[in-house]
């Protein structure tokens, strides 16, 4: 048995044996004398052979779909011109709403005026309407009527 | 998940991780950096699909994510490879006495070499696979694992005198 070692070992190291041998030398180490280096060595690779990881399966992507994706570039973009156009509509929108509502002010302080000088004026008004109590013209002159 | 997942790449994870653990020395970094390549693996599954070597991919991948932790934790912009990675890491103090001397044992092979002697001694593939997986002759498989075993039998002799 201790020849055959000798016999795999040369071969082994001169990377002539093939896997079959190699197993054999493998099984022959574990019960022959001696060859406490050799042992270290095939004992230390049979453990490490014997490692495995704890691992777990990675989920399978989603499938893609046909529609068409927006990069996140685009979409900021997109997301801040939106922004500034209604910016500048909601800033249209309020000034026209305080000019409108100036002019109507305007409209109604002049409505007013009008109406007030319309009032003086009546007022005014009221001595000749107390000529229509006048009989007559020599009344308003003062004159005598003629006797015939 | 589909079937390519699971016969193409889910089967690898045990040689993918031992091959981690060789460069990272630490089981559970080696298991996050794996399952980092299987979730990137899944979302290029297509690509995947189409190439002729996907273990090799795996294995290129999983090198690149290696190399990536170490430069973003370590703050280590010169890190180029993973021999580099392997000198700053600190032995596995949970790991066997004869795991630990492996490991040392093979820490100092050129990349190569390493590779190709685990691949063989740990996973127990044939010359021509290695050469399938690493896109090297089966010649130049066999010649780097007889400089590797030879540079190990040297060592192993050092230890006895």
């Amino acid at each position: 048995m201790e020849t055959r070692v000798h016999e795999l070992l040369a071969k082994y190291w001169e990377a002539e044996t093939s896997l079959e041998e190699e197993k054999e030398l493998r099984d022959l180490l574990q019960t022959v004398e001696g060859f406490e280096e050799e042992k270290i060595l095939f004992g230390g690779l049979g453990e490490l052979s014997e490692m495995e990881p704890q691992l777990e399966i990675p989920e399978e992507k989603p499938k893609e779909t046909k529609v068409r994706r927006i990069t996140p570039v685009w979409l900021n973009w997109a997301a801040s011109v939106l922004i500034l156009v209604s910016s500048v509509w909601i800033w249209q929108y309020t000034e026209q709403r305080k000019a409108e509502e100036e002019a109507y002010e305007e409209v109604m302080m002049a409505l007013a005026m009008i109406q007030s000088n319309l009032a003086k004026g009546k007022e005014n008004m009221k001595e000749i309407e107390d000529l229509k109590y006048l009989n007559t013209t020599n009344q308003i002159f003062g004159l005598k009527p003629q006797k015939k | 998940m589909s079937s390519f997942f699971e016969a193409y790449i889910w089967s690898q994870r045990g040689k993918l991780y031992r091959l981690a653990y060789f460069w990272v020395k630490d089981r559970a970094l080696a298991e996050d950096l794996l399952q980092n390549v299987f979730e990137k693996s899944v979302k290029r599954e297509a690509e995947l699909r189409q190439h002729p070597n996907p273990v090799g991919w795996l294995m290129t991948s999983l090198k690149n994510e290696v190399l990536m932790y170490f430069r973003q934790s370590k703050r280590i912009e010169s890190i180029q490879e993973v021999d580099e990675v392997m000198e700053i890491q600190e032995e596995d103090s949970t790991a066997s006495e004869k795991v630990q001397k492996v490991m040392r044992l093979v820490q100092e092979l050129p990349e190569k070499q390493r590779e190709i002697f685990q691949l063989r001694e740990v996973e127990g593939l044939t010359y021509e696979e290695i050469g399938s997986y690493l896109e090297i002759s089966q010649e130049q498989v066999k010649v780097n694992l007889h400089r590797a075993r030879k540079s190990i039998r040297e060592k192993i002799q050092g230890l006895r005198k």
